[in-house]
């Protein structure tokens, strides 16, 4: 059984955004007005956040792309009342739609506030509306939504791969952000094949984990040159 | 009296309100009195129609070329078979109407029941193979628990992540 994880170098990251706009077409996003934005109501499963160092002139910007960790201990899904986030069995954190009942309990464990919750109904522009992805079902009011590693891509390599009698291979199942990626900042695969992409640069001595200190093992790692001097934790 | 008059007013209001906003699916309404039966009985198989089962996710609606390669010119003398040459002169495609419909969240591929899983027609589809007039709603209204019942008899996988999108 595979254990999906993802890698960002973040010395490739040019902070282009190009993957938080392929995974917004990819899963359906839905827009919110600036008044909503300004109530902190925007919903990005994935966002790159700046972190400026430095006084001018000498400034300098780093970007940490930032999707749902799908940590291997999640604080989130201990916490859902009916099993409407739940780790599965590829190690990817589950979130059930028709089966959320929008407590939000999730979005205040989350430490990585990766979980949004759909305070409207979703509302496209007319013109848009034969853009959205028919893989990705578009949400109702009330429910949680998260980064799902584009696991619809995931049920659609399986059955692609069973239909030519074969194993799943690297690179079959790969989600929008990965893919788009001009830098080529982002690796995708299974952390449990010692041989991947993946797993191999989880061993090098640039990785890291954001906030791994609080036990959650999660499973998208960053690389960074030298020591990561990023957002601390309070001490 | 005005009161009872009033009281079976909103009662019907009710009910018939209750009826609209409750009634499981909408009447499906095909532009063609379809026979299937006829159809199976002179030796088609549902695949001879429903090309795309084995490819994709969608079995398919026939198009109009697949009805002329037999109703180019009559086989019966049937007001409707001749509906499908109208269709044909106006140069359009005979807007057929999806009976079985499962909710956008739901991932389910033919090629992977039929062609992989070895599922048949039937089990989801009861005995549309034998109707002589196209039902406006389907046999078996599928429920997650029909699914679920067949995943865990076959023994695979009952992750809701498998399905659910
Ligand atoms: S908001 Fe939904 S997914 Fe989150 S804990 Fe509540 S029911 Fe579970
Ligand atoms: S990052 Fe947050 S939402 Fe994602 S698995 Fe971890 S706790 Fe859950």
């Amino acid at each position: 059984m595979p254990r999906w994880a993802m890698v960002i170098d973040l010395d490739k990251c040019t902070g282009c955004q190009a993957c938080v706009i392929a995974c917004k077409a990819e899963n359906n996003i839905p827009f919110v007005s600036p008044e909503q934005a300004a109530m902190g109501r925007t919903i990005s499963w994935m966002e790159v956040i700046p972190i400026v160092e430095g006084e001018y002139p000498r400034v300098r910007v780093r970007y940490i792309p930032r999707p749902c960790m799908q940590c291997d201990n999640p604080p989130c899904t201990k916490v859902c009342p009916v099993y409407a986030t739940f780790k599965n069995e590829e190690g990817l954190v589950a979130q059930i739609y028709p089966r959320c009942i929008g407590c939000r309990y999730c979005t205040a464990a989350c430490p990585y506030t990766v979980k949004y919750f759909n305070w409207y109904a979703p509302q496209w522009p007319e013109e848009m509306r034969a853009c959205l992805n028919p893989d990705v079902s578009t949400r109702p009011k009330g429910v949680v939504e998260k980064c799902t590693f584009c696991h619809h891509r995931l049920q659609k390599a399986k059955e692609k791969a069973r239909a030519e009698q074969r194993e799943l291979r690297e690179g079959d199942y790969v989600p929008a952000c990965v893919q788009s990626c001009p830098a080529g900042a982002m690796f995708f695969g299974d952390l449990d094949d010692p041989m991947s992409t993946v797993a191999q640069l989880a061993r090098s001595a640039r990785a890291f984990r954001l906030l791994d200190d609080l036990g959650t093992e999660p499973k998208v790692i960053y690389l960074i040159e030298g020591e990561w001097y990023g957002p601390r934790k309070r001490a | 009296m005005n009161r009872i008059l009033l009281f079976t007013v909103i009662l019907v209001l009710a009910v018939g309100g209750g009826y609209l906003v409750a009634r499981p699916f909408s009447e499906v309404v095909q532009p063609i009195a379809f026979n299937h039966k006829v159809h199976i009985d002179n030796g088609l198989d549902c695949s001879a129609c429903h090309e795309r089962y084995s490819q994709a996710a969608v079995a398919g609606r026939p198009k109009l070329t697949t009805c002329l390669f037999c109703h180019e010119t009559p086989l019966t003398e049937s007001p409707e078979e001749e509906k499908v040459r109208q269709y044909a002169e106006r140069g359009e495609e005979i807007p057929w109407r999806r009976l079985t419909r499962l909710p956008a969240h739901v991932y389910f591929s033919h090629r992977r029941h039929v062609v992989l899983g070895g599922i048949a027609c039937q089990t989801c589809h009861g005995h549309i193979g034998q109707s002589t007039s196209p039902p406006s709603r389907p046999e078996i209204q599928l429920k997650m628990n029909d699914c679920l019942a067949c995943h865990r008899q076959h023994g695979v996988t009952t992750d809701c992540n498998a399905c659910h999108r």
